[in-house]
């Protein structure tokens, strides 16, 4: 395999893991097992959530490296764990270099998910969280309802910040739901429909990475994942009170 | 109390599942992790409803979801992030946050800010319990970089 194959094949199995939700230790951790296992002296690698430098020495004794700048992020848990599975296998020698760069290739394309994997799966979290504080039927079927429309957002709005709508707009949208429902009906707690409904919206994979990194000693990852949890947070309980604000300029009353 | 036991299995299984899916986790591994959310949300509701003392049971049920977590992700060759992650996310404290957050909404200031720390008390147990958990069961011992010095 070239040298450029090499930093391919690296650059790109730590790519995806930084920009599907993997920690930083794990794709700092990962690259360096890929490195050694193509027989690369000197591996090192530094990431952060929102780049990654990587260097080694390759056969002709020169150092090499790259630096890949990290530029959007999603939430693709299996495409962290294949890349994981790939590097078991390179180290077993299961495959070569050549064949981990054609399936890396394939792993960074665009994933095929269905429209409404989405607001399906936001749908079922909704419901068993619904459930979990205290509700019925009823508040079941709200909070399902109110989950799913906040991850139909980006159908309607895609633009470059459509994360943050989608967090301020959607966490609205779970509050006014529920408390419209709630003022027409009389049916429903309103405290387990909204709860419900915004507990999707929750930035439980940035905290989790955040305190997996500082245990792990990254501190700087650490971090980041932190405050980006903190502001994912603050941006979903703004959008809830907005919604709340909203019901009481319609003359609802709380 | 056995209503209350059953809610809080088939709850936290559901919520821990459709966390799974939301978050893309791997199908032969979301039965699992919910296995794991459900017993961690268990383990939290049954110490608290025996003992009155949330923040330990916090705490204790977040060191077991992590640890089974871990655990887990070794027996089953997959990221520890697909379990630790999903497991945990049943215990985040919603209700009490989104109780804080309508409390201050109202201009209930003093109630906001109580009800507030009382749920970040939680988050905090949860970030311990986790850590804990998740150094003490760890899937993978660290690299050694300095085998080859440059």
């Amino acid at each position: 395999m070239t040298t450029a194959g090499q930093i391919k094949v690296l650059t790109l199995a730590g790519r995806i893991i930084l920009e599907n939700g993997g920690e930083t230790y794990r794709a700092e951790d990962t690259i360096f097992r890929m490195a050694k296992a193509m027989g690369l002296k000197e591996p090192d690698a530094f990431g952060v959530p929102s780049g990654l430098f990587i260097s080694f020495t390759d056969a002709q004794g020169e150092r090499q490296t790259s630096v890949c700048r990290m530029h959007g992020r999603d939430t693709d848990l299996s495409r962290v764990d294949a890349v994981n599975q790939l590097s078991r296998q390179l180290s077993a020698g299961d495959i070569t270099g050549d064949e981990l760069l054609v399936k890396l290739t394939e792993l960074s394309k665009p994933a095929a998910h269905s429209r409404w994997h989405a607001p399906l799966t936001a749908a079922l979290t909704a419901l068993g969280f619904a459930l979990m504080f205290e509700g019925s039927l009823w508040e079941m079927v709200i909070s399902a309802i109110a989950a799913a429309l906040t991850q139909m957002i980006p159908w309607v709005w895609s633009w470059q910040h459509d994360n943050m709508i989608k967090l301020v707009l959607g966490s609205a949208i779970s509050a006014l739901l529920p408390l419209v429902f709630h003022h027409i009906t009389g049916l429903g707690l309103v405290d387990a429909m909204v709860a419900g409904a915004l507990m999707p919206l929750v930035p439980g994979l940035s905290m989790t990475n955040a305190v997996l990194d500082v245990v792990r000693g990254d501190m700087v990852s650490g971090t980041a994942h932190g405050a980006r949890a903190l502001l994912t947070a603050a941006l979903v309980a703004g959008g809830a009170l907005i919604g709340t604000a909203v019901f009481g300029w319609i003359g609802g009353v709380l | 109390m056995l209503e209350g036991l059953l809610r809080a299995i088939v709850s936290g299984y559901l919520g821990a599942a459709g966390f799974g899916a939301l978050l893309n986790a791997p199908k032969k591994g979301i039965l699992w992790d919910a296995a794991i959310g459900s017993l961690g949300y268990t383990a939290y509701w049954l110490i608290f409803q025996l003992t009155g003392a949330e923040l330990p049971a916090m705490f204790v049920a977040a060191l077991l979801a992590a640890a089974l977590g871990q655990v887990a992700a070794r027996k089953l060759h997959m990221i520890s992030t697909v379990f630790v992650t999903i497991a945990i996310l049943p215990l985040v404290p919603g209700i009490g946050l989104y109780r804080a957050m309508s409390a201050m909404g109202q201009g209930d200031m003093t109630l906001g800010a109580k009800t507030a720390v009382q749920a970040m008390s939680l988050i905090l147990m949860i970030v311990m319990g986790t850590g804990i958990g998740s150094a003490l069961f760890s899937m993978r011992k660290p690299v050694d970089t300095k085998e080859e010095e440059l």
